[in-house]
């Protein structure tokens, strides 16, 4: 197995002088393809900053980011863009889903930056509503969805440009626990079709189902996951 | 991105906050519609304007001999012929007067009788009532005809057609060839109430053979100074300085639409500033807007929109509120010069290269106004935008 992600001592820092905040501090791991690494720790370890950087939205101080061969470091701005919009899909806590937007225009948001022509863009939109299950729901607004269904409507615009990574960033954390197993059951699916999942929670046995499990605290990984 | 999808997205904001988009559109639907009613109108009133002097004599030049220090009897047709023959010259028209009692045998009245030739009709472009002006023939055989004024006309004639009827002026017959029709333009109020005759006739039966005026009117305005200073100076040549008078009007008329550009300068830097205003309205709203939807930026770049994409989204807002402020001005334009024409009763129309100039000028507001917040939205950073309230 190839690794499709590998960090090497990463370190990131805020502000400066007396308000310097060393929010990663010689991170090294490593994801293969089709792997499910889990990152857990307590708030302010630095989980979201490593998210960040692992999804091209913000950029190091130091170290080495590769993603699947190319060092990050080295792309431009609309190099990085378009790894976020064709190779790393997003799943955020709070969903952020455009209010504006339905269900549907929600999933096809990516495919509108793509370039995809609308008619294979509602194609691909009417394919994910129905493996999230909310084919029903697909004219509504994010203000009338459950959380659960806000949450698989993220997950669906994820998908919706077939993403070598998905990132996602304490995905359970503003759902009840039975619609948070969901969820959960949702991304191991996903893994078990050969997705490739960061998942970022603070939740043990939300933890469970991934392969492997970094614990971050205060900017350095406590327990080592090293690539074979 | 399809140029709909920012059609779309503009379209879906601005149905958003109807009342908010009313107020934005409303500074420069303002200062368009003011900016159409004003060129439009201004037009319209100097067309007119110029329409007057071009009759009053914008292109003309008079000649009267002085009587002060000369003789009376100093212009004659030889004078004519000489002014005639100065190159950039259009018509020379003499003049001579006379106070005469016109008679049908049942009335009489007095008016003023001036000898001239088919010149002075052409110069000063008269309308008939009936019939027709003297022509070149009825000065060459020296006709007995006679072109009455609609004052004479309707104080010996009624209502009655006069064009073919006898008048006797100075106890000879004339035949009346044609009624001339006073319009109302300022200019008929100075010089109507004339009978004409052709110019040799008066000759013969006052015998008399100078001319109390001579006017001349040039072929292109531009030439007017130099083809007037040659009249001028050939005439002077002959006579000598101090004998001829002469009025020429151009200067004051110039003077009046100068007065009128810098009224209209004026006017339309007022409604410029009023576009600049309801600019500056749309670059607040723009910047509101995107301190309001900064998560929203946030979330659109993480999903892969880049820089041009977030930029060309504001842009195409601002552009939206001011091509709409635009069309709507243009409309509330055309109506404002309709009314504005029909109350000061200048016949003012919206000419198409100001309702062209009107668009273009509120879209280059609305990227010029637009560009700094959608700029300033195309470089939020991500991560920060993500995290903002």
């Amino acid at each position: 197995m190839s690794a499709m992600i590998q960090v090497n001592n990463l370190y990131k820092t805020y502000g400066r002088g007396e308000a310097r905040v060393h929010a990663l501090q010689g991170v090294s791991l490593c994801i293969h393809q089709g792997g499910f690494l889990a990152v857990m720790g307590p708030s302010g370890s630095g989980k979201t900053t490593l998210m960040n950087i692992l999804g091209c939205i913000d950029t190091q101080t130091t170290g080495d980011y590769i993603f699947a061969g190319t060092n990050v470091k080295r792309l431009n701005t609309q190099s990085k863009v378009y790894l976020r919009n064709r190779r790393i899909g997003f799943i955020f806590q709070s969903f952020f889903l455009l209010p504006s937007l339905t269900a549907r225009q929600n999933i096809e948001l990516p495919m509108v930056y793509s370039g995809t022509p609308p008619k294979d863009r509602h194609k691909k939109s009417a394919e994910l509503l129905e493996l999230t299950g909310l084919t029903s729901r697909a004219d509504h607004l994010p203000s009338e969805l459950s959380g659960g269904q806000r949450q698989r409507v993220a997950i669906a615009r994820a998908l919706v440009n077939s993403p070598s990574l998905i990132l996602a960033d304490e995905p359970t954390g503003n759902l009840d626990s039975r619609t948070g197993d969901d969820i959960m059951h949702m991304l191991c699916n996903l893994n078990r079709q050969g997705a490739t999942i960061v998942l970022i929670t603070h939740e043990r046995d939300v933890a469970e189902c991934a392969k492997e499990v970094v614990v971050l605290k205060d900017g350095q990984i406590i327990n080592e996951a090293e690539c074979s | 991105m399809k140029i709909s999808d920012y059609i779309s997205i503009a379209a879906q904001q601005i149905k958003k906050n109807m009342l908010r988009t009313a107020l934005t559109v409303l500074g420069i639907m303002i200062g368009i519609a003011s900016m159409i009613t004003v060129i439009s109108v201004g037009n319209g009133g100097q067309d007119m304007i110029n329409a007057e002097l071009q009759k009053f004599g914008i292109n003309r030049v008079w000649f009267f001999p002085n009587d002060v220090r000369g003789p009376n009897d100093l212009l004659t047709m030889n004078d004519v012929t000489l002014l005639g023959d100065v190159s950039g010259v259009s018509e020379v028209a003499p003049s001579a007067y006379e106070k005469s009692y016109l008679s049908t045998g049942r009335t009489n009245i007095a008016s003023d009788v001036v000898g001239t030739t088919s010149s002075l009709f052409t110069m000063e472009q008269m309308t008939f009532m009936e019939g027709r002006g003297i022509s070149e023939k009825d000065v060459e055989y020296a006709r007995q005809v006679v072109v009455l004024s609609q004052e004479a006309k309707e104080e010996l004639f009624d209502d009655a057609d006069a064009v073919g009827e006898k008048v006797s002026i100075n106890g000879q017959k004339y035949t009346v060839i044609g009624v001339e029709k006073e319009d109302q333009s300022i200019y008929s109020s100075f010089f109507s109430g004339k009978c004409y005759i052709p110019v040799t006739t008066f000759n013969a039966m006052y015998s008399n053979n100078y001319m109390d005026e001579i006017s001349v009117s040039v072929q292109n305005t531009d030439q007017l100074d130099g083809v007037i200073d040659n009249c001028i100076s050939r005439l002077l040549n002959k006579y000598g300085e101090g004998t001829i008078k002469i009025i020429n009007l151009t200067k004051e008329l110039r003077n009046a639409q100068n007065i009128l550009d810098i009224f209209k300068t004026v006017v339309s830097a007022v409604a410029a500033i009023a576009l600049v205003v309801g600019g500056i309205g749309i670059m607040n709203i723009m910047l509101v807007t995107i301190k309001e939807r900064t998560r929203e930026i946030g979330i659109r770049k993480a999903l892969g929109a880049g820089e041009h994409h977030i930029l060309g989204q504001f842009l195409a807002e601002a552009l939206f509120y001011a091509m709409l402020g635009g069309l709507l001005g243009l409309i509330t334009g055309i109506a404002l010069t309709k009314a504005a024409g029909s109350v000061l009763g200048i016949e003012a129309t919206v000419s198409a290269s100001a309702a062209t100039l009107s668009v273009l000028f509120s879209a280059t507001v609305g990227i010029i106004f637009g560009l700094m917040p959608a700029y300033k939205a195309s470089k939020l950073d991500p991560v920060e935008a993500l995290r903002h309230e």
